[in-house]
């Protein structure tokens, strides 16, 4: 041993024990706080008895005067001048997966742009001040500058992974955007385009799209590195156990949730749902992933129809036209390809014509949203009165029919955590493959959803409903 | 197959092989897709002329080079290039951030199908396996049968040798760069037609699969790689048609399958225990490492050198204490826990000698554990972080255990397998991750001091830092510091003065583990959850290992400087209005000078710097000593620093031995 080693090892020693005093004695922030109503999934949602205002008006539809938001109140907010509104974005725009997030901007400053045109609103005009990029992980950084630096009045969030969702939360900042994270569900200040996602809940969409499609038997497949996608491919499980039986018997033949994201061989699932006589397939996948498990579907001469949670995509769709036709896709909104065209679809047709994605068409939805919100506030539109307005707005929202019906009465809190909170009914906008292209159906006018009641045990009937107003 | 090629001809185990792959891909991409050109110019231009174009630029630019230079140092070259290439084929292109849609193969009407019996293949697979095994066939013959083979593998034992012979060594490296780079360019438009979309990380992806059937051939024969590949291939199918799917075995077994290979032939294989990397027989004895700048410089020199740091830890301290919005307090916090993860590669890799490519993941593991332990047992968050960290150090150790007779780029395998392993199998577990929603971290509250507060929990972090760094230097200056240094000069010399190689080597795995899977906890307080794919993905300790190689291994200030330059430099070029990409391109590009500085290049550039100033300070005392008529200073000239060792004995075309990775100072 050298010299003088043994004292600094005692003298560590002591520096360690002090530490583990110190450790021991202290404790965690917020221990004593009862701050769970803001966490994801475990929010109660506002009570019914709260004073929603006087002027709020239909489902779906904005409040006030009649199309008169030109009244001007100068009052103390964060992002608002007596000129403009000043509003910032955060996208997933550099990502690996190459979805085009930049196009959900162009969605919002599309919005902006027509409802300037109009004279804007409250006397002022929308601005998107900043558009940042949150590179996937840098989301809570990009959070905590957009709240620090960029002197916004609210915020459209687009992004992959949501790790600044509590920054926002806890400023109280308005926050609309594209919800296909866990996080937007509890704050109250977060308005995405769907109330809170429900992973792993059973539902009576699928089933019965199974049996429009006149399947027997089908295949379920799903990521298992991610818990997302795993969550998801159990509760399509689930719903077919539940409702197989009220949908003419239908079996889950193949089940796989151990796949990974980025596989490029499916040969052995592929030939395993041939034996099962799988002939209707549901997966949680990326569109790199159905890729590869329709091709390998092809050469085995497999053929199923799928129901693609995640493909309105029109480049994606028109160059493997072969592989998806007949296929069912559930966009999250209105598809722009049913026929006739509610009015707020074709308002989007006409100022965005054919140059369109997926997230253009939710930035323009998350946009209107946020001033069907302002309108419904009033001219004294604090983050605060803002917030509890559109909390508290008698009729659920549907964006003029782009939507299905959100409750944010109810809608901010986990389904599944909380199933007295679900929406009662649950809804899907269905299109089908054909020919590269997407088609209408399932329509009936103007009825383009198709709706199934989750406040009762069974099955039920589906009914085709319109929120067009 | 492209795998054992590059190392055959070139003694670099190229993990830049898919980011060349990509490259040529995107090439024929823009040329297929969106110019429309037909199929054989586009092809040739993407795999005849842009594939071997690159090689030949990587030779005679880089590789050329580091032919006797340190296995690390390539590896650390080809991981900068991993990085880079990507990026600048991106911008290059103009691809921007959409979609790229539609890759197509080399085969008109790729999808095509021909059944023969029960089987089926399409004209894509058709072609692929087609010039799969005429590669095969055509390398075999050429190196066993031709003297071209013969001299290329000559040139890999030792250029120096192959010159005697009367063999240009440059034009026989440069071919096997060009043949080499060619066959990427090759895989990258095969593989195409398997994704939905051109992304350079489906081929990394597949890169990281096919190093399994590389390492099954032991980096040297062809036909086993193929058929390394094959068995693979099988055993996957075999296993996804055996297991009962949703059982925790099929789920565990069959993503891991690729890495677990890896990992068991690496540990397993006599060859990999034994062998050692190629090494040039005449590159002769190492020089000793330069000394640091730092450690030379005069006492005026010194005495402003530290009066400016006070000054500049002052200034951080006044604008982080009283003026720093929530952002900057943000970006300077993660660079401050970013530093201390660092260290770990300061103690890895600096110190040992070694290179992992799992820190990353041992900072999960902190992280989560951490957040676990705080969450659900509601211990107070300081002590979760501290075991943590111990429990980070317990897996680092353990891995070290069959990874103890590997050495250079098989251990780095090694713990990418192991990275790779932990990212497919365990982080969906919900008792590791949390689930959906990632698992929650605390910030702590001692006394009075709730560390919720931004400012607060940035000097905590500092304070964590100052701490670590401290042991970092105590144990670099020890007994434990001089036997993993000893590890890293020489394994049998360590020995044969008493050092035990498995515990030097055991220590520093538990050591560096330790240090991050402590950054990983204060990285998790930092968010507020540990998020596995936002802070702790396989792709980023790729990139820490080159940001922290490219400016500085070797001192606590190198690990402090990579994790500021980490968080600001982003903004720097934020600020210049640059993509995003541009940092990896810069850093990517900034490991390839790892071999020739391998003290990091800023250490390189602070010696040019303090040798500049001290001329002039002796010019200066020179001058008023010659005004006064009497002779100068002695003291200040004899301060200077001394230039750095010639590269005495390196022939034309090649440089100095760079210095062994194993010197850290404080």
């Amino acid at each position: 041993m050298r010299p003088g080693s043994r004292p600094r090892a005692l003298r560590l020693l002591a520096l360690f024990a002090v530490l583990a005093l110190l450790a021991a004695a202290c404790g965690n922030s917020g221990d004593d706080s009862d701050g769970a109503a803001d966490e994801p999934g475990t929010t109660e949602a506002p009570t019914d008895d709260t004073d929603a205002p006087d002027d709020t008006g239909a489902p779906g539809t904005t409040t006030g005067d009649a199309d008169d938001y030109s009244e001007f109140v100068s009052f103390e907010e964060e992002g608002v001048t007596d000129t403009e509104i000043r509003v910032g974005s955060i996208g997933s725009i550099t990502n690996p997966i190459g979805t085009d997030h930049a196009a959900f901007n162009e969605g919002i400053e599309l919005y902006f742009e027509k409802v300037n045109s109009e004279g804007g609103i409250w006397g002022r005009e929308l601005r998107l001040v900043s558009t940042r990029d949150d590179q996937l992980g840098l989301n809570l950084q990009e959070a905590e500058a957009l709240v620090s630096q960029d002197n916004v009045y609210a915020a459209f969030i687009d992004v992959l992974l949501f790790t600044g969702w509590r920054v926002l939360a806890d400023e109280g900042i308005p926050t609309f955007g594209w919800n296909i994270n866990p996080e937007w569900a509890g704050p109250e200040n977060f308005f995405p385009n769907t109330g809170a996602l429900c992973f792993g809940c059973i539902g009576r969409i699928v089933p019965w799209l199974a049996q429009q499609a006149g399947a027997t038997t089908v295949g379920i497949l799903a990521y298992g590195n991610s818990d997302q996608s795993k969550q998801c491919g159990q509760g399509n499980r689930l719903s077919f156990e539940e409702f197989g039986d009220d949908v003419g018997g239908i079996e889950v033949g193949f089940y796989d949730d151990a796949l990974q994201f980025g596989q490029t061989d499916m040969s052995a699932q592929v030939s395993a749902m041939r034996s099962a006589g799988v002939d209707f397939i549901t997966t949680c996948m990326d569109l790199n992933g159905v890729f590869t498990l329709a091709n390998e579907m092809a050469l085995q001469g497999l053929d199923a129809t799928f129901h693609h949670p995640n493909m309105y995509n029109r480049e994606f769709v028109a160059q493997n036209a072969a592989l998806f036709d007949g296929d069912y896709v559930i966009p999250g909104f209105t598809a722009i390809e049913h026929e006739p065209r509610i009015p707020a679809v074709q308002e989007f047709v006409d100022a965005a014509g054919d140059d369109w994605v997926e997230l253009t068409v939710q930035g323009w939805i998350a946009a209107k949203q946020f001033v069907d919100a302002l309108k419904a506030t009033g001219p004294e539109f604090t983050r605060e009165a803002l917030i509890e307005t559109w909390n508290n707005q008698p009729e659920p929202y549907t964006a003029d029919g782009w939507l299905a019906p959100i409750d944010w009465r109810i809608q901010h809190a986990d389904p599944k955590a909380n199933p007295d909170k679900a929406a009662p009914l649950t809804c899907a906008n269905i299109v089908q493959i054909r020919d590269g292209g997407f088609v209408s159906v399932f329509t009936e006018g103007e009825k383009q959803w198709v709706c199934f009641d989750q406040t009762v045990d069974e099955f039920g009937e589906p009914v085709l409903m319109s929120f067009a107003g | 197959v492209g795998f054992v090629l590059t190392y055959k001809v070139s003694g670099v185990f190229n993990l830049a092989f898919g980011a060349q792959a990509f490259v040529s891909a995107a090439v024929y991409y823009e040329l297929r897709v969106n110019r429309e050109w037909p199929i054989p110019p586009a092809v040739g231009v993407a795999v005849f002329v842009v594939a071997p174009l690159l090689g030949l630029i990587l030779y005679w630019g880089l590789f050329r080079y580091l032919r006797t230079a340190p296995p690390i140092a390539r590896l650390t070259t080809s991981i900068g290039l991993l990085i880079a290439l990507p990026e600048i084929a991106k911008l290059a292109l103009d691809f921007g951030g959409a979609a790229l849609f539609g890759v197509q193969g080399i085969v008109a009407d790729g999808r095509t199908i021909y059944r023969f019996g029960d089987y089926a293949v399409t004209r894509d697979q058709l072609a692929t396996i087609v010039v799969t095994i005429a590669a095969v066939v055509g390398l075999t013959l050429l190196f066993r049968y031709t003297a071209v083979g013969l001299r290329m593998r000559a040139v890999v034992e030792s250029p120096r040798m192959t010159e005697l012979a009367g063999v240009s060594s440059d034009r026989v490296s440069s071919l096997g760069w060009v043949l080499s780079s060619l066959f990427a360019g090759l895989a990258g438009v095969l593989f195409g037609p398997l994704f939905s979309q051109l992304s350079s990380q489906g081929y990394f992806v597949l890169i990281v699969v096919a190093i399994a059937a590389a390492a099954f051939a032991g980096l040297q024969s062809l036909p086993l790689a193929l058929a390394g590949g094959l068995a693979l291939g099988v055993l996957s199918q075999i296993l996804a048609r055996l297991l009962p799917t949703g059982s925790i075995l099929s789920q565990g077994l069959r993503p891991s399958l690729p890495f677990v290979a890896l990992f068991l032939v690496l540990i397993l294989m006599p060859s990999f225990r034994r062998m050692r990397e190629l090494k040039d027989p005449l590159a002769g004895v190492e020089p000793p490492p330069p000394a640091l700048a730092a450690d030379e410089r005069g006492p005026a020199l010194t005495r402003v050198t530290h009066a400016f740091a006070v000054l500049v830890a002052a200034g951080a301290l006044w604008f982080f204490g009283f003026v720093a919005d929530r952002y900057w307090l943000g970006i300077a916090t993660y660079a401050v826990i970013y530093s201390l993860i660092f260290l770990s590669i300061t103690v890895f890799t600096g110190m040992a000698g070694q290179i992992s490519l799992c820190q990353a993941t041992f900072a999960a593991i902190g992280a989560f554990t951490t957040g676990q332990l705080a969450t659900r047992f509601d211990m107070p968050v300081i002590v979760a972080m501290v075991v943590g960290a111990a429990f980070a150090a317990a897996t680092g150790a353990v891995l070290a255990l069959p990874a103890l007779r590997l050495g250079g780029i098989y251990l780095a395998l090694a713990t990418l397998a192991f990275a790779l392993f932990f990212e497919e199998v365990m982080v969906k577990f919900d008792w590791v991750s949390g689930g959906v929603l990632p698992v929650e971290v605390p910030r702590p509250q001692i006394g009075p001091i709730d560390f919720a507060n931004s400012r607060a929990f940035l000097f905590l972090c500092t304070a964590m830092l100052v701490i670590v760094s401290f042991v970092v230097i105590r144990i670099r200056s020890g007994t434990t510091g001089r036997n993993m240094r000893a590890l890293s000069g020489s394994e049998v010399a360590a020995a044969s003065i008493g050092v035990n190689p498995a515990r030097a080597r055991i220590t520093a795995f538990a050591l560096s583990a330790g240090i991050a899977g402590l950054g990983g906890g204060l990285l998790g307080m930092r968010e507020g959850q540990a998020n596995y794919q936002a802070n702790f993905g396989v792709t980023l300790s790729l990139f820490w290992v080159v940001i922290v190689m490219t400016l500085g291994s070797r001192t606590v200030e190198g690990a402090i400087q990579a994790g500021f330059a980490f968080k600001f430099f982003p903004e720097l070029l934020k600020g210049l209005g640059l993509a995003a990409a541009w940092q990896f391109i810069f850093f990517g590009l900034g490991a390839i000078t790892f071999a020739r500085h391998p003290e990091g290049i800023i250490e390189f550039n602070k010696r040019m710097s303090l040798n500049a100033i001290q001329r002039r300070i002796d010019r200066l005392a020179a001058w008023r000593a010659g005004r006064a008529g009497g002779p100068g200073p002695p003291g200040e000239a004899a301060g200077r620093l001394a230039p750095e060792p010639a590269p005495a004995a390196a022939p034309a075309g090649t440089v100095a031995q760079p210095a062994p990775v194993g010197d850290v100072r404080e």
